[in-house]
């Protein structure tokens, strides 16, 4: 082991326990003392892992897909490092990787996953041998950081074109598929979802005002879909240039629900396949399993230790994360854009238990500075629910607030103020026990109120979670 | 009374959350009892302008640009007599861009516009991002917009049209000139997005009440409630570091 690498991880370390001593996550500034010391860190220490080093991108469900890969690959018996607190730039996955180097400089585990942030994918695979990489889907999501989404879709590109390991890409996302010709990888997996059809649903499907994608990335023809699951997600094809939807190697046919969850069958290619039960709810969550399910599959994973993971997966941190404060049941879930923030607010209305929605709007840096995409949420989905209580807070609670107003929400008796936390402990007193308080937050509003419910010793350290 | 308010290209053009402006435009009028016929148009439609009070179009991706622009050259002359008749229109960001003489792509490729007002626009790598607070003479009290921006092109204005504000905090039309946006006529083109319109109700106003000048003239607009609109037109002047 080099002397850099040494003094990369003992400074690391000296900082994750510094920050820890004041009451502070040390999500990434470890990562960049770290990096400062030893640029090279994320190679040489993930090249200790024994078994695969994966990652997974996209614009939603990194998290939850990164943590349901892990769910499998421990089903296994494996034991796996990933950076579980949703910092995803490298300083995220370096701090990730510091806390678990031994005293001997050496990280003693079997596998590696890695959730990426798109626009770090090329120096992710500049700094590491990824074996397997996950893409999820591309919707809009921070356009002021990084432009539009086509420049995130050429992120990934280039990272996706020096990388030589399999790829598992999302076929129902045209732009995600599109990905295929550029990738120099030995295979691609494509994965999909057949979801329970309601009768009667036409062709070309009229497609919501959300909508990022409904033409072709190849020839810009309009796209036809036979089926859409949401957003631009579905069975497409052009009929100017005839490109369509891949052959699909991973298939999960969505089953008639038994519960909250999804229930699903996942195919794999040999024809063999898996009966699951998820625990977590929402179509989203299907692709994310499915997602998991192809890159486990390809690292290694057996189908039955893929199907014991992802049951037994019952949300990663601040996914619909179900915390009981005091009798009453608080949901934390990230709503960073719009096709997520629609799935998270669908799931809130057709819960008889949701008694309070607090939406918390901050416009840091992580959040994306620019809150226009609340514009094209669905808040008015809300009508449908006039018993549910709502406020706004954060830094851009007053923008939350007009649009609120203007898609139909009472106006009257809504709470707007900038502080999060109160605001969510008004709502948590203002509902009967047995009831549920949803907080729908961006990322670091979510963080905020994490380590504010920590600090009261109302959550587990972030960290461990 | 009524107005007829066409909404150009929603399925392409709807980048930042445009669609905000056209809500606020709907409901400002059904709030005043105000009737209003809503028409998107997108690519290969048939469209009359003439029959349009207000339009409004929004920014799109490059790609999706592309297909607006090559759509919209055969309703140019059709587009430029409205105009002339005293049409409303709003072009935010890439519409905005498109309504210029042409655009100059990064690579050095000229895409011509629709000549409509008088500029033209030059892309440049890095963009000029954040949140924006200018002060237009447009507008009433207390004559200031807030919004974001986020743009790679360098818009740069003819003698043929007007700054719509100048530059209290952010970037604007270039980065240089310390102008924002233009006008001509009753076409109004900025950067501005945020949504713009909904925490601007004095705007959003403005273009509602030339739209019924055009027919109903001497026409008042009944004032509404709008402190939640105000308080969050002041909230993004301080995040901005304007006091508002």
């Amino acid at each position: 082991m080099g002397l850099r690498r040494l003094a990369g991880s003992i400074a690391g370390k000296v900082a994750i326990a510094a920050l820890r001593r004041v009451g502070r996550a040390a999500t990434t500034a470890p990562g960049r003392v770290v990096l400062g010391l030893d640029p090279d860190f994320i190679g040489s220490v993930t090249g200790d892992a024994r078994r695969v080093r994966t990652a997974v991108t996209g614009t939603n469900g990194k998290t939850t897909t990164a943590a349901l890969m892990e769910s499998c690959m421990r089903a296994s018996g494996w034991s796996v490092v990933r950076n579980s607190s949703g910092a995803n730039m490298l300083p995220g996955i370096a701090s990730a990787l510091v806390e678990r180097v031994t005293a001997a400089g050496r990280i003693d585990v079997d596998a590696v996953v890695a959730e990426v942030d798109e626009a770090t994918v090329p120096g992710l695979v500049r700094a590491m041998a990824v074996d397997v990489f996950v893409v999820t889907n591309f919707f809009r999501d921070q356009l002021d950081r990084y432009g539009e989404m086509d420049r995130t879709v050429a992120y990934v590109r280039r990272g996706l074109e020096n990388f030589g390991g399999s790829t598992c890409l999302n076929a129902d996302d045209p732009l995600v598929a599109d990905l295929a010709p550029s990738v120099k990888a030995d295979s691609t997996v494509f994965f999909g979802i057949d979801p329970l059809v309601d009768d009667d649903e036409g062709t070309d499907v009229e497609l919501a005002a959300g909508v990022d994608t409904q033409f072709c990335p190849r020839c810009g023809g309009r796209f036809v879909y036979t089926h859409r699951v949401y957003g631009h997600l579905g069975d497409y094809h052009c009929p100017d240039c005839g490109w369509s939807r891949p052959r699909r190697h991973v298939v999960g046919r969505e089953l008639p629900g038994k519960g909250t969850g999804v229930a699903l069958e996942i195919s794999f290619a040999r024809g063999e396949s898996i009966e699951v039960n998820l625990a977590i709810p929402g179509i989203y969550n299907a692709y994310n399993a499915v997602a998991a399910a192809a890159g486990a599959h390809a690292s290694g994973v057996g189908l039955d230790d893929i199907r014991v993971g992802l049951e037994g997966f019952s949300g990663a941190f601040g996914r619909m994360e179900v915390l009981d404060i005091g009798g009453r049941e608080l949901v934390l879930a990230l709503s960073k854009n719009p096709v997520g923030f629609d799935q998270i607010l669908g799931a809130v209305v057709s819960d008889d238990e949701a008694a309070a929605v607090v939406l918390g709007i901050n416009d840091g840096h992580a959040d994306g500075r620019d809150i226009s995409w609340l514009w094209d949420v669905d808040f008015e989905m809300l009508c449908k629910r006039p018993d549910i209580r709502v406020s706004c807070a954060g830094s851009r609670a007053e923008d939350m607030a007009v649009r609120l107003k203007y898609g139909g929400i009472p106006a009257e008796g809504l709470r707007v103020e900038g502080d999060l936390a109160s605001s969510v402990d008004a709502a948590l007193e203002g509902v009967v026990e047995g009831r549920r308080v949803y907080a729908l937050l961006t990322y670091t509003a979510l963080l905020q109120l994490r380590s504010g419910l920590q600090r009261r010793g109302l959550v587990r350290e972030m960290w461990r979670g | 009374m009524k107005l007829v308010l066409g909404h150009l290209y929603p399925d392409l053009m709807n980048l930042y959350g445009d669609r905000g402006n056209f809500i606020a435009l709907q409901k400002r009028c059904e709030w005043r009892g105000i009737d209003v016929d809503l028409r998107r148009v997108t690519v290969g439609d048939d469209v009359n302008f003439a029959d349009f009070d207000i339009v409004f179009v929004g920014g799109g991706q490059d790609r999706e640009q592309e297909i607006v622009w090559s759509d919209l050259g055969r309703h140019r002359d059709d587009l430029a007599r409205a105009v002339e008749d005293d049409v409303v229109v709003l072009a935010v960001c890439g519409g905005y861009q498109l309504l210029g003489h042409y655009y100059l792509t990064p690579g050095g490729r000229k895409i011509a516009g629709l000549g409509i007002l008088d500029l033209h626009t030059e892309s440049h790598s890095s963009r000029l991002v954040g949140n924006v607070v200018c002060r237009s003479e447009y507008l009433p009290a207390p004559g200031t917009l807030v919004g974001f921006e986020n743009h790679g092109g360098r818009t740069h204005l003819g003698p043929g049209v007007a700054p719509l504000a100048r530059m209290v905090k952010g970037h604007g039309n270039n980065g240089r000139d310390g102008t924002e946006g233009a006008v001509y006529r009753n076409v109004f083109g900025t950067y501005l997005h945020g949504s713009l319109l909904p925490k601007n109700p004095h705007f959003a106003d403005v273009l509602i009440a030339r739209a019924l000048q055009r027919h109903h003239p001497g026409a008042e607009l009944e004032p509404l409630g709008d402190a939640l609109e105000w308080r969050a037109h002041r909230a993004a002047a301080a995040l901005a570091g304007v006091r508002g």
